[in-house]
């Protein structure tokens, strides 16, 4: 992402572009490999181990990374924190690319694709924990899409319809807060069906709860880091407004942060003692576990305090990017690593580099959309038409 | 899956919403509602593995009856047997060997175990599975989306996945030979099997025949039935001379149904939904009505500032308005004083003058 | 500041990385096995230990010092008539740090010392003897001092019995020996060393291997002085066994034939027609007088009432002699004895866990002609036997095996079975054969020369639950051709009956396997083999 170097503004051969290029091409392949050969072709899945990378990483941490969406709305519109308003259109953006990405995985993902649609039209299995992710997701990115749509509404000059929207915003805040409580809850709840599978340090009956709750600290963390990184590359098209508010953001989120991580820490914490699982803690899992815990959850959670204390934003963003990278190796654990550990290592799964690549094909394809919509549409600034609408 | 049952996991649903809302269930709890046994006269096998012998017949036959691509290694080799071995997309059963120290090898045939309230079924948001009166669970391929939730829901992980279709990509498990059973035929590994290490009946019945030989060879046998309760029941059932967990049946399955596991965390959806919009309209009534008497009590005070201000103005103007006019008055009275003094002055040097 | 927290993150995460890692490998690597180790644990009785108790391998130090020269004495100190077993002392010191500093000085000294030298030497290190997961597990067995053994040692001591057996004088304050009291030595010694007696570890190396020591050196024939003598699986293995150990000389005490009686206060509930037990007979099949006795050597009737109380743990006379899975009690094993390759080809069928009602009479019966004294009630109770040449009419050891009341024409020469085709072709079974066989297997053991030495018995290893005659009933009578049925819901079908049967006989006895199925059937000349 280096559109720093002023020089170089008007060439399309900047690295990011040709590297970007080369992972969108090799993407393009794997994708006509995927589709026309299966699954089996580009991924290292088995009947032992149904969900990999794609599952794992695409899913689970994108639609954790996604929160920032529905955390700051609810905070601006719902609880009334006015002053980062300048916070919710990114935020949602970020959201609304997250849960697109999530449709798009699946879609490389589940072995029919085209029957994707099935649960809602041809024959509903409501036991299953997987229709309410199913049913959240479709409605919440819906309910994003919408909240998104005044931004390129503004864009595109359809005044009538933006308004329209906009007079909508308190009812889709609400729809957003409840579909994410749920679905970001279910993504835990789907692996309470494997305790046999799941190591029982990770799974726990509150694994719902752990999932909503970190969602919650990986939102706002979220929000700061690519708010940190947007103020960096995109200076110029952020407006004074904006730019003036997003340190009192930060400092605001990181205090929330440091709340939600440290309430985090203490159910983790209850999660081992209601099951008794101390002993457990001295093993190899445990210690892995233990880093878990402590470097990504009680670490960042005292950073954000000391941050937000001695009003020391670089600690800050560094502390947005643990917790972020926290959250990632949860849900990796929960679905990679601790995930059928019982197993012997020759049964295990670890992603083909096809995977890896097609996920990192998504994660361009999605920082390539990002960068389009900032670059065109009122994000980072007050459209000059509605400037004074909050 | 049937009418039936869809209404039972209902009312599992219902029941737990009460118990489970708070809690997201537990790992041990939420065992208040009554046991659900299974159709009455489903029929089971009971796999007794102190019998087997590890001959292969039950996978030849599974093999023909399904009428599945003959493998490169004939049935009667029997050197397949040491390595370990799974169901795949064309072979719905296999019979592994476990080598267990001070007791000798123990053949254990793995197939689908065909739960009472399956875990796939449980887990399949497009219902694709259904649990048969007969005891069999069947499986939908016409509706399958393929996410695979199923292979990952159960516990012995038997489901396999046609990772290799592109167009066609199917779940593949053992069917218990549901046509067979229906055309009053016991399933093809079962007839096969020299030893009658494997016996089919109604699950009831085999259960019977289970205790009965465990209650005459209490030597022979490990004193459990695996499979009477675990994940709820299963209409397979096992009998061992050892450890299940060494013949890979794991003894930590939990001894009730899957429903258990996620009707916790399914019965907050309703709360979710019902509560925070009440809520959450609530904070945002609160926010604005506080925003309002903000608003208001600013409104008031500006206006009693220039109430305040006003009142203040008008004394003022009076008292200055008494002053100026006291002022005025002095400065008339003065003016008259001077004025009369000066007629006085005047008067008396004229008459001085006039003098 | 802020440097100073970034670093102390950084630090946090990798060094927790590391470690789970570390965890990850060191999970993986497995333990070496070793006979002789020793946990040193001296330190708990002053309450919880800091570190992991020590593991210590005594041969392994034995072999190290013998190397350089060294003896016994460099470790233990020589008591009055002992070595003492503690390590460079008779008693451990007053506190946790005397005796810490004790093992830390003496052992960390001589090993820093051997390092010095230049020479081979152990650790140093805290972490290397105080390990979370120890180098070695043990595989120590112990050895049991069966009568073969204990024959050896009369033979070498000159029945001098006194050199082991004791008791405690009260009196004289000290071990003395009284002829007529010997007992089990764990009758008084047991695993924890509770009350005035020692341990059973104790007294056992301080009386067995002193004495090994002291003969050693005096040139005499002598037992191990080394941990792997008594401890290794593949030197216990090595020892002597005599071919046939002479009986006790217990003077009254150990009778040939035994009836096996309640007490005297007890008569009075007793139903049963007494059991007159062949002491003698059992005497070379059981290891050790503790196999039938337990720790004490009394008679049974002293603990085991007919109703059954505390002193008997609850098992009544009934339990005492007949339950199945009891180490203790006749049938618990003759159970075990059943599941030796030789008898498991019947038994294995046939349920351990009750016995059929018409074996009663096998073992309750009035001996033939003389009388058979009743088990010693209180010491000295008992008497002699009389007429043991009466026994003869009942001691598998003298009776002779019957012969077959059928004709050995009668007997079928082989059998088909051609019930059942399918696949493959009839089978045809060596019937004669078989039955040949197992009535030599069945000559060799006195056991089961007693136990089913008739047709009656023999033949209905196979032709169960009917009577005896030369035409048994069919096997499809009872197992049906289409399998299992309601009628004989818990048995198997014809085909499971005879696979069962052939196969399982086969395995358990340990006969060639068959390893296809045409090494039985004969096979098709249309059939389409698998």
């Amino acid at each position: 992402m280096a559109v720093a170097n002023p020089t170089q503004q008007n060439t399309i051969f900047t690295p990011f572009n040709i590297v970007a290029a080369i992972i969108i091409a090799v993407g393009l392949v794997l994708t006509v490999m995927r589709f026309g050969l299966g699954l089996g072709a580009v991924t290292n899945l088995d009947s032992n181990n149904p969900w990999g990378l794609w599952i794992g990483f695409d899913l689970l941490t994108g639609v954790a990374l996604a929160a920032g969406g529905y955390t700051t709305s609810a905070g601006v519109y719902i609880f009334g924190m006015k002053k980062y308003h300048s916070a919710v259109r990114p935020a949602i953006l970020t959201g609304f690319l997250g849960y697109a990405l999530v449709p798009i995985a699946l879609l490389y993902d589940v072995g029919r694709p085209w029957r994707l649609p099935y649960p809602f039209v041809i024959q509903a299995g409501p036991t299953s924990i997987m229709f309410e992710v199913a049913a959240c997701v479709a409605l919440y990115l819906t309910v994003l899409f919408l909240e998104f749509s005044p931004a390129p509404l503004e864009w595109l000059g359809f005044k009538k319809l933006r308004n329209i929207i906009v007079k909508l915003t308190m009812v889709l805040t609400i729809f957003g807060v409840i579909l994410s409580t749920l679905h970001q809850s279910s993504l835990g709840a789907m692996y309470l069906i494997a305790p046999t599978k799941l190591h029982p340090l990770w799974y726990s009956p509150y694994l719902p709860l752990y999932f909503f709750i970190s969602s919650i600290a990986a939102g706002l963390s979220m929000v700061m880091f690519e708010g940190a990184l947007s103020h960096h590359f995109y200076k110029d098209r952020i407006d004074a407004h904006h730019h003036s508010e997003f340190d009192e953001v930060t400092l605001g989120f990181a205090k929330a942060a440091s709340w939600v991580l440290a309430g985090y820490f203490a159910l983790k914490v209850i999660g081992i003692a209601l099951d008794n699982e101390w002993h457990l803690l001295n093993t190899p899992y445990g210690h892995l576990f233990l880093v878990e815990l402590l470097g990504f959850v009680a670490l960042p959670s005292f950073l954000y305090a000391i941050g937000r204390r001695e009003k020391n934003l670089t600690l800050i963003r560094f502390t947005a990017l643990i917790t972020v990278l926290g959250i990632v190796f949860n849900r990796l654990n929960v679905s990679l690593i601790a995930f059928n550990y019982n197993l012997p290592a020759d049964e295990r799964y670890f992603p083909h580099w096809m995977e890896i690549a097609t996920t990192l094909f998504l994660i361009t394809a999605g920082v390539l959309a990002f960068k389009f919509i900032v670059t065109h549409m009122p994000i980072f600034y007050d459209h000059p038409d509605y400037k004074d609408q909050h | 899956m049937s009418v039936s049952r869809r209404k039972f996991l209902k009312f599992l649903t219902a029941a737990g919403a009460g118990t489970a809302a708070a809690t997201v269930g537990g790992k041990k709890a939420l065992a208040q509602h009554k046991h659900y046994e299974g159709y009455p006269g489903a029929y089971g096998v009971l796999h007794d593995t102190t019998l087997c012998v590890g001959c292969r017949s039950c996978e030849a036959a599974c093999n023909e009856v399904n009428k599945q691509p003959k493998p490169d290694v004939p049935f009667d080799d029997l050197t397949v047997l040491d390595k370990k071995r799974r169901t795949k997309t064309n072979v719905f059963t296999v019979v592994n060997k476990y080598e267990v120290p001070g007791y000798g090898p123990v053949f254990r045939k793995q197939q689908c175990h065909h739960c009472q309230e399956p875990a796939c079924a449980s887990a399949c948001f497009v219902n694709a599975f259904t649990k048969t009166p007969e005891g069999a669970v069947i499986y939908n391929p016409n509706v399958c989306v393929g996410c695979r939730y199923c292979l990952l829901a159960c516990p012995w992980s038997m489901p396999a996945y046609a990772y290799d279709s592109a167009f066609d990509p199917v779940v593949v498990r053992c069917t218990m030979c549901h046509p067979r059973l229906k055309k009053g035929l016991k399933p093809g590994c079962v007839e096969a099997c020299p030893m009658e290490a494997l016996t089919f009946g109604t699950r009831e019945d085999l259960l019977k025949i289970a205790r009965e030989r465990i209650k005459k060879h209490p030597d022979r046998y490990i004193d459990h039935i695996y499979g009477e309760n675990e994940l709820g029941g299963t209409n397979w059932l096992f009998l061992s001379g050892v450890s299940f967990d060494d013949i890979n049946l794991p003894m930590n399955v939990p001894h009730h149904a899957p429903s258990d596991l996620t009707g916790g965390a399914l019965a907050v959806v309703p709360a979710v939904v019902g509560a925070w919009p009440v809520l959450l309209t609530g904070v945002y009534a609160i926010n604005k009505r506080k925003e309002k008497i903000a608003a208001k009590e600013q409104k008031e005070a500006v206006a009693k500032a220039i109430a305040e201000t006003e009142g203040k103005g008008d004394e003022k103007l009076k008292q200055e308005l008494e002053k100026a006019q006291k002022r005025a008055e002095a400065e008339t009275a003065k003016a008259v004083k001077k004025a009369v003094a000066e007629a006085e002055a005047k008067f008396k040097e004229e008459a001085k003058e006039s003098v | 500041m802020r440097e100073k927290v970034y670093m102390a993150g950084k630090l946090v995460l990798i060094l927790s990385l590391a470690l789970s890692l570390l965890g990850i490998a060191w999970a993986d690597e497995e333990s070496k096995e070793r006979w002789d180790l020793l946990t040193i644990d001296t330190l708990k009785q002053f309450g919880d230990l800091e570190r992991p108790t020590v593991l210590f391998g005594h041969d392994m130090h034995t072999k190290a010092l013998e190397k350089e020269g060294k003896n016994c004495q460099t470790c233990h100190k020589q008591g009055e008539k002992y070595l003492s077993q503690k390590f460079l002392r008779f008693e451990d010191g007053p506190d946790k740090e005397t005796m810490m500093d004790h093992f830390h000085a003496n052992c960390q000294g001589c090993h820093k010392e051997m390092k010095a030298q230049g020479k081979e030497s152990g650790p140093v290190v805290c972490g290397e003897c105080h390990a979370i997961e120890p180098e070695y597990v043990s595989n120590r067995v112990l050895i049991p001092m069966d009568l073969s053994l204990h024959a050896r040692h009369i033979k070498e001591l000159k029945a001098d019995c006194g050199k082991c057996h004791h008791t405690y004088d009260d009196a004289a304050h000290g071990l003395v020996y009284k002829k007529g009291t010997e007992s089990n030595c764990r009758d008084c010694h047991d695993d924890g060393g509770m009350g005035r007696s020692a341990s059973m570890q104790t007294a056992s190396h301080k009386a067995c291997v002193t004495c090994h020591m002291e003969r050693a050196g005096k040139n005499l024939s002598s037992g191990p002085v080394e941990c792997a003598g008594c401890h290794k699986a593949e030197k216990t293995a090595e020892i002597k066994k005599m071919a046939r150990v002479p009986r006790l000389q217990l003077n009254d005490e150990q009778p040939d034939v035994v009836r096996l009686v309640p007490s005297e206060a007890d008569n009075a509930n007793a139903r049963m027609t007494p059991v007159p037990f062949n002491h003698k007979g059992h005497e070379n099949y059981t290891g050790r007088c503790r196999d039938c006795h337990h720790d004490t050597m009394q008679a049974c009737n002293e603990c085991h009432t007919v109703k059954g109380d505390y002193k008997g743990g609850e098992a009544n006379l009934e339990a005492a002699f007949h339950a199945y899975n009891a180490e203790q009690s006749c049938v618990g094993c003759h159970n075990a004895h059943k599941k030796e390759p030789e008898c498991a080809g019947c038994h294995t069928f046939m349920s351990n866990a009750r016995l059929a009602d018409h074996t009663c009479t096998k073992c309750h019966f009035e001996p033939p002609k003389a009388e058979v004294p009743a088990e010693a009630g209180e010491e000295g109770d008992a008497q002699p036997t009389e007429n043991t040449s009466a026994m003869a009419a009942f001691d598998p050891e003298t009776v002779p095996y019957p012969e077959f009341t059928f004709a050995s024409s009668e007997i079928p020469e082989k059998v088909t079975i051609d019930i059942l085709q399918n696949k493959y072709g009839p089978s045809v079974f060596p019937h004669k054969q078989i039955i040949e066989a197992l009535r030599k297997g069945v000559a060799e053991s006195r056991m089961a020369k007693y136990f089913h030495g008739g047709e009656d018995t023999l033949c209905a290893g196979c032709h169960h639950h009917s009577p005896v005659g030369q035409k048994p009933p069919m096997c499809v009578n009872c197992h049906e051709k289409e399998g299992r049925s309601e009628r004989n819901m818990f048995g198997p079908g014809l085909q499971g009956a005879y696979h069962q049967q052939c196969i399982g006989c086969h395995e358990k006895m340990d006969v060639a396997m068959p390893m296809n199925c045409v090494q039985c059937h004969s096979e098709k000349a249309d059939a389409a083999v698998h």
